[in-house]
Parts: C-alpha cells; structure tokens; sequence
C-alpha cells in the first residue's frame, strides 16, 4: 500500500506523457493525409505545368485545361474504391504523356496513406513507360491501382490523343 | 438473488449462444468484406481475425469479472472465474499471433524489413504506440498470472497490477478504430464495435463501483467479533441491519471489503459458516495467505462493504431426500452452514479431508452438529496421492465409505482438483449429475 502511491503517480505521468506522444503522432498523421491531396507523392518535374488545385471530390466530369506552356492537363473522373476515392490528372505535351498526378487518393487511414505513398510513384512510372492506362497492377494496392486506371483511361479519352 | 433452475439455466445459456452467434457472424463479415489483397494479404487477413477475436476475448474476460448478478448467479463465482482465465489466456495467445501476423504481413505488403515496419507502425500510426504499450502491459499481467509468478508474489502486488488491464484496454482500442480496416471506412460498424465496449464498461462501472458504493449507504456493518479458531482459520461475525435483503443463504458466499487503512482497496469472497440472518452474518477463512492472516488482525467497530450473495450450493437445489457433504480443506465452511439448513431428520453423511490434523477447521462445531443429526463426521487426512485411484477420495475409496452414495445429494467444497476428484469418483459411483453440487475455491 505504501509503493502504491508512487506507482500510481508514475502511471499517471507514464499515461499522460503517452499520450501526449500518441497526440503528436495522430496530428502527424492528420496533417500527412489533408495536406498530401494539395501536395501528391507523385507530383513529378514538369514545372511548366499550371496544375489545377485540387478538384471537389464530387466532380466526375472530366477537364480539360489548356496550359500557357504548351503542355495541357486532364482531369480523370473520381473513381471511389473501399479505401477512399481516387482521381488523376495527366499532362499531355504534343500527344505525349509527361506527367500523372493523383490529385486524390485513398489517404484517409494511415495504411492506406502508406499504401498509396508506396504505389502512386510505381504506378506514374508505369503510365510513362507504357504511354497508356494498360498497366500492371501494384502488389498490396489492387484496389487504388485498379481505380486510377480507369480514371487514366477516361481522361485519356477525353482528350482526344490516340494512341 | 433468485435462484436458477435448469430452466433458467438452459435459456440464460441460448441467449448467451445467441448473443454470441449474432457478433461472431457481424465480425465475420465485416472481416470477409474488406479482405486484403496482395503481398502478406494471408497473413495481414489472419492478423485482422485474431485482432477482432483478441477484443472479444478480451471483453469477455473482464466481464466475467464485472460481477454482475445474472452472470455470477447463473455461471456461479468459480466457473466465471475458471472462464475469466481462459478469455484470458485467449486474449494474450491471440494478441501474440494479431502482433507477429500483422508485423509480417505489412512488412511482405510494403517490401520493408520487420524492424522498419515495427517502427513504422508505432511512430506514424495512429493509436499504435499506445497500442503497444497496451500490449505490453496484458503481458505483463499475464506473466504475473501464471500460476508459478502468482505463488511467488503478494496477493496485493497482484491484485494491484491486475487493475492495469483497464488502462490498457483503453490504451488499445484507440487503434482498432484508426487503424481497423474495417471500421476505418464505415461508420455502422464503429460505432457497435464501440457500443459493445461501452455496454461492457458501464456493466463494470455500474457492479463494481456504483452499487457497493450504495450498498455501504443503504447497509452499513461493521465487525462485531473475530475469533482464532487453532491456527488454521478466523471466524468473523459481522452486524447489520436488514441483511437479509443480500438473500444469502447457507453455502453461499458473499464479497466482504474491509474499510481498513490497508485493505479498503479489495475485497474478498468469504463462505457463511453458518445460516445468515437479518442482523448477523457469520463467516470463517482458513489462515493461508498474506490477507487471511491479516484477518486476525480485524478490530470490532471495523466497517465494512458487502456484495452478493453468490453461489449455487444451497439446499434448495436438493433433488433426493438425503445428503452427502464433501468438503476439502477451508471448502468445509460453506458445508458447516449447510449441515443446518437441512431439517432436522434429514440423513446428511459428512466426509471431511484435510493435510493434518491441526488443518481442521470448525472441527468441534462439526462434530456437535453431526451428532445431533446421530451421525459422525468421516475425517479422511493426509496429502493428495498422486496417483488419483490411490487417493482417499478414489471411486473404490468412496464406495466404501458411502456405499448409498448414489441415493444422496452430493455437495462438494474445496479447491478445484479435489472436488474434480470427487466429482469424478462420484460419477463413477452412480451418482446422477444433477445430484452433485460444487464450489471450487480457487477455480
């Protein structure tokens, strides 16, 4: 009874400094997954580009935007999937694809935000080798592969390249 | 507290089934519809499963143990306690397999190293590290539990240590929330997971801090004597008023926190060792551990706190017209309150075993009880033979002491692997199941 009083008081102080810690980490996490959709993992090197922010998560309606540079992006349709919605933008030059940006993903449980981290670089690349939206899926990302698949191929076809 | 019959029994045990049936098949497919795919799919799906199974055990153990009534009545105190530790045991074996399948199965799905996905897991997942800590601490008291860890330690360091399970509980359910695939993504079944959590916390609330806090307003009592009897027990009587509104009856046992400087923290089952009234109860502990010997120690004027009355060992569960009382070291005291209940005239054999002589409780109340009734009381002493048809208690051994074993109703007192070894001889003597009562003191 004596050693319960400190033991008490050293939980206590365990317990809040835990979760503390634990708050940190959560806030970590949220603000990965709500700023992650204005800042892409896949956003690759085409400067020139004028992306469009990030688009409301109702719109299904593919866009196009003409860009001052020449180049011009595309805005699949909002695919939703289990783990989330996805939608991507391409960005054509003279028929080309330079560049795939996933303007939204599955982000909203941390796994799926480490999902999709690891396998929206893997699948750009994909569609840059393959200049098409007939690509392989992402092992441990069927569903998120599968959706931006078909949002690629809609914006593909909306924007009139044949390929 | 009502006393269940077979009936009851049997409906209590359906809905139970049923109960369990309906969340069994809701996990099952929640847990069927957001399978993972992929790399470590197999093993990340197993961990998902255990997860689940790993709460439900969980829960399942602490309720056990939320001593509310229609549970300890039904299930009596020793088989909730024998379920308590097997949830228990449950818990800690599945948490093992939802920790290591799930650790591999991310790490196959993310190609990463196993120490890299732990670390992962618990700095960026949310809820995860209090997870860990979560798990960390149901180990502990699971290694505190085992039977070898537990005789080595105080009963209070134990007791105390087993309060950490509900922090812990809490510390991990945060991330089966957060981080669940199934419940990350769908509301309906967060919130009956959480409502499930809720219904069982406020049982725990509500039985073991609500209601003895009412019962110590509404039913004061206090010690009125403690008696030593040799070195082997204490008898406390204790006063009160209405107390028959606790409706123990002799066989039953009640829990008994003692408002000492000390020992307010806990309570305890005691047997009645003899027939409860409205003003006085009256009950006897065999001296065997750190908080019995400390019993000795209890003034007159002590207040106290009781809860119950439990168990299933009462007279009215009679079914034949004459009794044989089998009791096992300090299991003698519930069986000493019964051997009064019956009426007068009833044939009643008692079959007393202990270690020693000195081990003897209530001897000389025994006797003059058993003499009134013109009958003697058998004391079998001696240690346990190892060999279980060596023992005393050995079916050809109890043929030959109660050869109408069979026309009696049985009650059976004592720690577990004796009245298991009763049991069984009995049984093996033609003694109808339901003639046979049991209290297992240790469970």
């Amino acid at each position: 009874m004596k050693r319960a009083v400190p033991a008490i008081a050293l939980s206590a102080a365990g317990l809040t400094w835990l979760l503390h810690a634990q708050g940190v980490i959560d806030t970590d996490a949220a603000t990965r997954s709500s700023t992650s959709a204005a800042a892409p993992p896949t956003s690759g090197d085409t400067s020139t580009t004028e992306s469009s922010p990030a688009s409301e998560p109702s719109q299904t309606t593919p866009t196009t935007k003409p860009a001052a540079s020449g180049n011009r992006t595309v805005d699949g349709p909002v695919i939703d999937t289990r783990f989330g919605p996805v939608e991507v933008e391409l960005v054509l030059a003279g028929g080309r694809i330079t560049d795939v940006k996933a303007l939204e993903y599955p982000n909203e449980a941390r796994r799926s935000q480490f999902i999709s981290e690891q396998a929206l670089p893997q699948l750009r690349d994909e569609v840059l080798q393959a200049q098409s939206a007939n690509i392989d899926t992402v092992s441990g990302a069927t569903y998120t592969s599968d959706a931006y698949s078909r949002s690629l191929q809609a914006a593909l076809d909306r924007s009139g390249i044949t390929q | 507290m009502a006393v269940p019959n077979p009936e009851t029994e049997r409906s209590a045990g359906r809905a139970t089934a049923l109960v369990g049936a309906v969340i069994a098949v809701a996990v099952l497919a929640t847990w069927l519809a957001n399978l993972p795919r992929g790399d470590g799919a197999g093993l990340t799906a197993v961990g998902q499963l255990t997860g689940f199974a790993c709460s439900l055990c969980a829960l399942a153990a602490v309720g056990m143990m939320a001593r509310i009534p229609v549970v300890t009545n039904l299930m009596g105190s020793d088989r909730s306690v024998r379920w308590h530790r097997w949830a228990s045991t449950a818990t800690v074996v599945l948490l093992g397999v939802h920790v290591v399948t799930l650790v591999v199965g991310y790490a196959a799905a993310d190609k990463a190293g196993l120490a890299h996905e732990v670390s992962t897991l618990v700095t960026t997942y949310p809820w995860m590290l209090s997870a860990t800590v979560g798990a960390v601490i149901m180990v502990g008291i699971a290694v505190m539990s085992v039977r070898r860890a537990r005789s080595s330690m105080k009963y209070e360091t134990w007791l105390f240590a087993h309060w950490y399970i509900y922090p812990a509980l809490f510390l991990s359910f945060g991330h089966e929330i957060t981080d669940g695939a199934s419940f990350v993504h769908s509301t309906a079944p967060t919130l009956v997971w959480t409502w499930l959590h809720l219904v069982v916390a406020c049982a725990l609330v509500w039985y073991r801090l609500l209601v003895p806090a009412w019962q110590m307003v509404t039913h004061p009592m206090t010690v009125e004597d403690v008696r030593l009897d040799g070195k082997a027990a204490v008898t406390v009587i204790l006063a009160g008023r209405r107390l028959d509104e606790y409706r123990g009856q002799a066989g039953q046992h009640i829990r008994i926190r003692f408002l000492t400087r000390d020992g307010w923290w806990q309570s305890h089952p005691f047997s009645f060792s003899a027939a409860p009234t409205s003003t006085h109860w009256r009950i006897t502990a065999a001296v065997d551990g750190d908080f019995t010997s400390r019993l000795r120690a209890l003034r007159p004027g002590t207040r106290a706190v009781a809860s119950g009355a439990y168990g299933s060992l009462t007279a009215e569960h009679r079914r034949s017209a004459s009794v044989l009382l089998v009791g096992g070291g300090s299991g003698i005291t519930p069986l000493r309150a019964l051997l009064e209940a019956f009426p007068a005239g009833t044939d009643v054999r008692v079959v007393y075993r202990a270690r020693t002589p000195e081990d003897l409780m209530l001897k000389s109340e025994l006797d003059a009880l058993a003499a009134a009734r013109g009958k003697e009381v058998d004391y079998l002493l001696g240690r346990r033979n190892a060999d279980p048809r060596q023992d005393v208690v050995s079916p050809p051994a109890l043929r030959a002491l109660v050869p109408d074993a069979p026309g009696r109703d049985a009650y059976v007192c004592g720690r577990s692997g004796f009245v298991d070894a009763v049991v069984w001889s009995l049984r093996a003597n033609g003694v109808p199941a339901h003639q046979i009562h049991t209290e297992r003191f240790d469970a």
